[in-house]
């Protein structure tokens, strides 16, 4: 089973693009409300947002929770620009991503060299001292309270306002979105960075640049979170720090890692997890975080190194029973000779 | 009035740094004993403070009482940490522990927003509220008693990593089990002890903090990054490192609220954290740690 | 190329120090191409910190590594792909959880041109890239035996397959010059003919091998030239019917009181 898990990841593996798309396609005529839209708008935001975080948790194989800080900085770039200097809406939707690959960037040059424990440590200062910004910067940001009185998303004067028109617009992207990361994915880019992952030496002297690649994939991250959180300010038209807190950066890399980091079907999965969650804690938030905890708690103590380091993990073990056979052989050989 | 209020700004740092620097020698010892970065450690911090506080404020209990019972309680829960990472399952690297302790982190601050239902305590300070005057300046005499036990704290950890046979063990450890072996200890004898040690401390600076500002179930993420802050300038896993790292970016902090404002003050610790991890990782003093890849 | 310009590999006068232990001390040799030139000495006499130098995975503190004339970068490991230098590990290093084809093709990459973002987009640049890469690691692995193995996922191979793999992807990078670090290292005596032979078709297409081994069966078999490096110095060089012959050799090899011994048939 686990053989054939591992050979489906070596392949080039479109089914899992096509289920994301279909997923998508999909879902809304399920249950088309317009409460159920908005959920489905929520989820298609998150499988923007997670498809970004895949660059690095999955394809770079290194744990950053600065995932929900850059969510917050393109919210707050795309919701300030349209609130406070009254930049239209397409134009807030191409700024802030910008805003948040900028820097992503930053944080990618300043932190991607270090140690994992110290990676996750950076990343998370990283996102924290955003969430601190949103809080704090009160005559830009609306301070705790959050920023209120953000327009719809609009297309020359044409508002989207309807629950379907938001949900395929978002969806539209989520689907783009998702196609780019295949294709990187698959391509020599997306290889290499996996090489890294099985044997840095070698990728090295191979000619690939991890320095240029890990920078890459914080970019798309960046981008990703930027899509992301301009389109949850113009979907939710007001935000509040909260949304963006530490709990928000356990929770996304949590729900990538429990539903496939490294993988195209890891973001739609994770964020129908994730919209899961909000659905059902809605009655119970004060529970949330004490579940959530131990959900991951026990999913960390099953699969210690995540879902990919385990399969990862298993190889390792296959290598070494290889190379210990071969040694037997040897040895065996030279007996009889 | 330049020099008072530099006086001024200089302890009411000073005071706050003491903390952060006790804060900061919880990390270490984890770290020195399991090689791993504990994310509960600024939870440990918010369950002493807050424990305390409530007790003080909503029960009535007795000051002193109160913190003893709250420094118990958050011990236990080092206890319980420990038990949570290691008792069950098979976690043994560094970055494994490391991403469990968030899971912990997360259910220990959810577990305490149940329990303040989302309110905020403080302790008045512990040696009465006249305040103490130094060259024209005020403050808090809670600052004295923070220094001198930050102190305090950082020469009993010297002393016992030195002259123990259990404090060479957590010290020399280091998360290596064949190590452990020929020292005749088990690897979770030695977790247990630093988890216990890290609570304990926590609880402590929880305690020293207080008195000097609100606590509530949410404090702790913040606390926790500010002691990695500071254990990170002044080398993860050296107590003396740790105390000064501890003051020097208290004292920061309270240049930038006292000179600035105070709203960014707290951002501060991030920007020291992330310029120590990007051009100096090894902390003031590089130690020797293979801090990159 | 014109045969000047393919001068092969050349180290002047490289040195190493970590600490008090000088490791390598002013090493000069020459790897021409389309010849076979191997590094023997005993243990820690410094010949994986030589294949670290000239592969940019040390920096070394003094001297220089050129690959046909062109001074290459010290310490710059990524950069050597871009100067035609390739190099094999003594632990085998493949690229676990991809497919045979996508661990050689991984070598034949470094030869394209072309943005990374580009890929993003997919367009005809990539897929021309990518079928370019893919037809030539087939082409390889059909010439190498393998091509059976294409889809298999690479540590489902044996061993000895796995290191051949490794070579495959160093051939995919069309290297001038490939370090080779003891090759034989884990192999059963078996397959030490058909690695032979693998190395020495590469030294047949004119590239420049360093061949750094301990199996001196096997590099006596096949080298043209041999240096031999004791305690981070070359103690002698010549081909290898001199070099078995010289006592000094034996002494480093055996200790002292050996060189009265003939020659060393280790």
């Amino acid at each position: 089973m686990m053989s054939r898990l591992t050979r489906s990841l070596s392949r080039n593996n479109s089914w899992e693009l096509w289920l994301t798309i279909g997923l998508l396609l999909l879902l809304p005529m399920l249950l088309a409300t317009d409460y159920a839209l908005t959920i489905w708008t929520r989820m298609a935001i998150y499988v923007i947002l997670l498809t970004g975080l895949n660059f690095i948790n999955g394809m770079a194989g290194m744990i950053s929770l600065a995932q929900a800080g850059f969510f917050g900085l393109g919210a707050y770039a795309a919701g300030i620009a349209a609130v406070r200097f009254d930049v239209p809406p397409v134009l807030a939707l191409v700024i802030a991503p910008l805003v948040v690959t900028a820097a992503a960037l930053l944080v990618g040059m300043m932190s991607m060299r270090l140690k994992e424990i110290y990676f996750k440590m950076a990343t998370l200062g990283a996102g924290f001292v955003l969430f601190l910004l949103f809080g704090r910067m009160v005559e830009l940001t609306g301070g705790p309270n959050g920023l209120v009185g953000i327009p719809p998303f609009s297309v020359f004067g044409f508002a989207f306002t309807e629950p379907i028109v938001k949900y395929a617009f978002v969806a539209l992207l989520a689907i783009i979105g998702a196609i780019v990361a295949h294709n990187l994915l698959v391509s020599r880019t997306g290889r290499a960075l996996r090489a890294y992952g099985a044997s840095e030496p070698a990728a090295l002297a191979a000619g690939a640049s991890p320095f240029k690649l890990r920078l890459l994939a914080f970019g798309m991250s960046g981008f990703y979170a930027g899509v992301a959180g301009a389109l949850e300010a113009f979907d939710a038209r007001f935000i509040s720090p909260s949304t963006f807190d530490f709990m928000m950066a356990v929770l996304l890399v949590v729900a990538l890692v429990l539903s496939g980091a490294g993988r195209m079907i890891g973001p739609i999965l994770g964020a129908l997890l994730l919209t899961g969650i909000e659905v059902f804690a809605a009655d119970y938030a004060d529970y949330e975080p004490l579940i959530m905890g131990v959900i991951f708690l026990i999913a960390v103590q099953l699969f210690p190194r995540g879902l990919a380091g385990e399969l990862a993990a298993r190889r390792e073990d296959r290598r070494e029973r290889a190379k210990r056979e071969a040694a037997a052989q040897t040895e065996r050989e030279v007996v009889r000779a | 009035m330049e020099t008072g209020l530099f006086i001024q700004v200089l302890l009411s740092g000073l005071s706050v740094g003491a903390i952060y620097a006790i804060v900061a020698l919880g990390f270490g010892v984890i770290f020195n004993a399991t090689g791993a970065i504990n994310f509960v450690q600024g939870e440990y911090v918010m369950v002493g403070g807050l424990s305390a506080a409530m007790l003080y404020e909503a029960w009535n209990v007795p000051i002193f009482f109160a913190i003893l019972v709250a420094i118990a309680v958050t011990t236990l829960l080092g206890f319980l940490t420990e038990a949570g990472l290691l008792g069950f399952g098979r976690l043994r690297t560094p970055a494994a522990i490391t991403i469990a302790t968030i899971a912990i982190a997360v259910i220990v601050k959810g577990a305490a927003m149940l329990i303040s239902a989302r309110d905020t305590y403080a302790l008045p300070s512990l040696l009465g509220p006249e305040a103490l005057r130094i060259l024209g300046a005020s403050t808090s005499r809670q600052t004295v008693l923070n220094l001198v036990l930050s102190v305090l704290v950082v020469v009993a950890l010297t002393v016992f990593f030195r002259r123990t046979k259990l404090g060479t063990t957590l010290r020399a450890a280091a998360g290596d089990s064949e190590t452990l072996q020929t020292f005749g200890v088990s690897y979770r004898t030695t977790a247990r002890w630093a988890f216990v040690i890290a609570a304990a401390l926590g609880a402590v600076a929880g305690a020293g903090l207080a008195p000097l500002t609100v606590m509530s179930f949410d404090s702790g993420t913040l606390l926790g990054l500010k002691g990695f802050a500071a254990a990170m300038l002044g080398g993860l896993g050296n107590p003396q490192g740790a105390l000064a790292g501890g003051l020097l970016l208290g004292v920061a902090e309270a240049v930038v609220s006292g000179y600035g404002t105070s709203a960014y003050a707290d951002v501060v610790a991030f920007v020291v954290l992330l310029a120590i991890l990007t051009f100096r990782p090894t902390g003031m003093f590089g130690t020797a740690r293979a801090v990159r890849t | 190329m014109s045969t000047k310009e393919r001068q092969g590999l050349r180290v002047t006068g490289v040195s190493k120090r970590y600490g008090g232990l000088q490791v390598l001390k002013d090493v000069t040799l020459r790897a021409p191409a389309g010849a076979i030139t191997a590094v023997i000495g005993p243990n820690g006499a410094g010949k994986s910190t030589l294949a670290n130098v000239i592969s940019g995975f040390v920096t070394q503190d003094e001297g220089q590594v050129f690959v046909n004339g062109a001074e290459l970068p010290a310490g710059k490991a990524v950069a050597r792909a871009s100067h035609r230098l390739g190099r094999t590990f003594q632990n085998l290093e493949v690229f676990t959880g991809m497919s045979v084809l996508q661990n050689v093709a991984m070598g034949a990459y470094s030869r394209q041109k072309g943005s990374h973002l580009a890929d993003l987009i997919r367009g005809p640049r990539t897929r021309r890239n990518e079928r370019e890469a893919e037809e030539k690691a087939r082409e390889l692995l059909r010439r190498f035996d393998l091509e059976h193995r294409a889809e298999s996922l690479v540590e489902s191979l044996p061993f000895g397959e796995a290191k051949l793999v490794e070579m495959v992807r160093v051939l995919a990078m069309e290297p001038e010059v490939v370090v080779l670090d003891e090759p034989a290292a884990g192999l059963p005596p078996a397959s030490a003919m058909p690695l032979a032979e693998t190395i020495a078709g590469m030294a047949k297409n004119g590239i420049g091998v360093l061949l750094i081994e301990h199996n001196m069966k096997l590099v006596m078999s096949i080298s043209d030239h041999v240096v031999v490096l004791d305690q981070g110095q070359v103690l002698t060089e010549g081909s290898p019917a001199e070099v078995q012959k010289d006592p000094r050799v034996i002494e480093a090899y055996l200790g002292p009181g050996h060189a009265k011994s003939e020659e060393l048939t280790l």
